[in-house]
């Protein structure tokens, strides 16, 4: 995770941006899905913005979530070991304040058809901070 | 004492329980009942509905999606529903990696381990209704994959039984 903007008020939202590389191609037609920590638990299978960015391309997206992981459809083929970007502009954040570890987030790929996974992330291997969502005395 | 997930036997031949008890330390029988108030209960024909099932994320160590879709006989699908779901031996006593989570239809429902039988789903308070012969899907989300060696021969193959209640009292599977 390379970056977060705007105070991280729990029951909320924030502009998210993950950075990531995979060892395969990521072909046209997968799914990329990104399976956040427990505590983000306001996401409702509500689908959000999703931002694509890798080379001189940027496609944005909607996706798919259910409960805590979003699903964002691969429209044009990322190369192996391509720096690539994964941008939420409206993240919902975890209802109640809280400390998130972000490092246990686990993103993974799959074929169009989903019966197997083609790259997935360690939890080891993500490096990602910890964040701490604050309460807002604006809310009643 | 209370022996859960117990599987019943297939045939309708009523006999009875022989409970009997051996000490450890000479292993003697001490008291073997007298089969007059141990009878297995009679039980009710074996509804068949129609039932299949799609796998995704077939990795193990993995979060796998199951679902099922069912066309229910005989039930109506409300909140009064409640789907067991027993699961083989080779997936988790525990069978989620994080939580439960389950949908029917599609909408977010209620589902947790059964804290006495292990490997056994509970999916309940369904938000959606669905008369019976229409067919429903029922969606079991996250559960933690097992290994593939555990899958591959090493352990005999199983089935995933799905058990349709028509509500909390019901004693049989419609």
């Amino acid at each position: 995770m390379i970056g977060v903007s705007g105070t991280l008020y729990s029951f909320s939202s924030i502009y998210a941006q993950f950075q990531m590389v995979c060892s395969v191609d990521i072909t046209s037609g997968s799914y990329l899905y990104i399976d956040l920590p427990v505590e983000f638990n306001n996401l409702n299978n509500v689908p959000i913005n999703a931002i694509l960015i890798f080379g001189s391309s940027t496609i944005s997206s909607n996706t798919i979530v259910t409960n805590r992981k979003i699903q964002i459809t691969i429209t044009s083929t990322i190369s192996a070991n391509t720096v690539f970007q994964v941008q939420f502009p409206n993240l919902p954040t975890p209802l109640s304040p809280c400390t998130t570890e972000m490092s246990k987030m686990v993103v993974t790929v799959t074929p169009s058809n989903k019966l197997s996974i083609t790259a997935a992330s360690s939890v080891q291997g993500n490096s990602a901070p910890k964040l701490t969502f604050i309460s807002n005395n604006l809310y009643i | 004492m209370v022996i859960s997930g117990i599987c019943t036997p297939a045939s309708q031949q009523n006999g009875a329980f022989n409970m009997i008890y051996r000490r450890i330390y000479d292993r003697t029988y001490t008291i073997v009942n007298n089969y007059a108030n141990a009878i297995f209960p009679t039980f009710q024909n074996l509804v068949v509905s129609n039932i299949s099932m799609v796998s995704y994320f077939n990795t193990e160590g993995y979060k796998q999606d199951l679902v099922f879709t069912l066309t229910n006989t005989n039930v109506n699908v409300d909140y009064n529903v409640i789907w067991i779901i027993n699961f083989p031996s080779y997936y988790s006593p525990d069978l989620f990696q994080v939580d439960p989570y389950c949908m029917v239809n599609g909408a977010s429902t209620n589902c947790q381990v059964d804290p006495n039988t292990p490997y056994q789903l509970v999916v309940s308070n369904s938000p959606v209704t669905a008369t019976a012969g229409t067919a429903y899907t029922v969606s079991v989300l996250g559960l933690s994959g097992p290994r593939g060696i555990y899958t591959n021969n090493a352990y005999s193959q199983r089935y995933i039984f799905v058990g349709v209640l028509q509500n909390s009292t019901s004693t049989a599977y419609s």
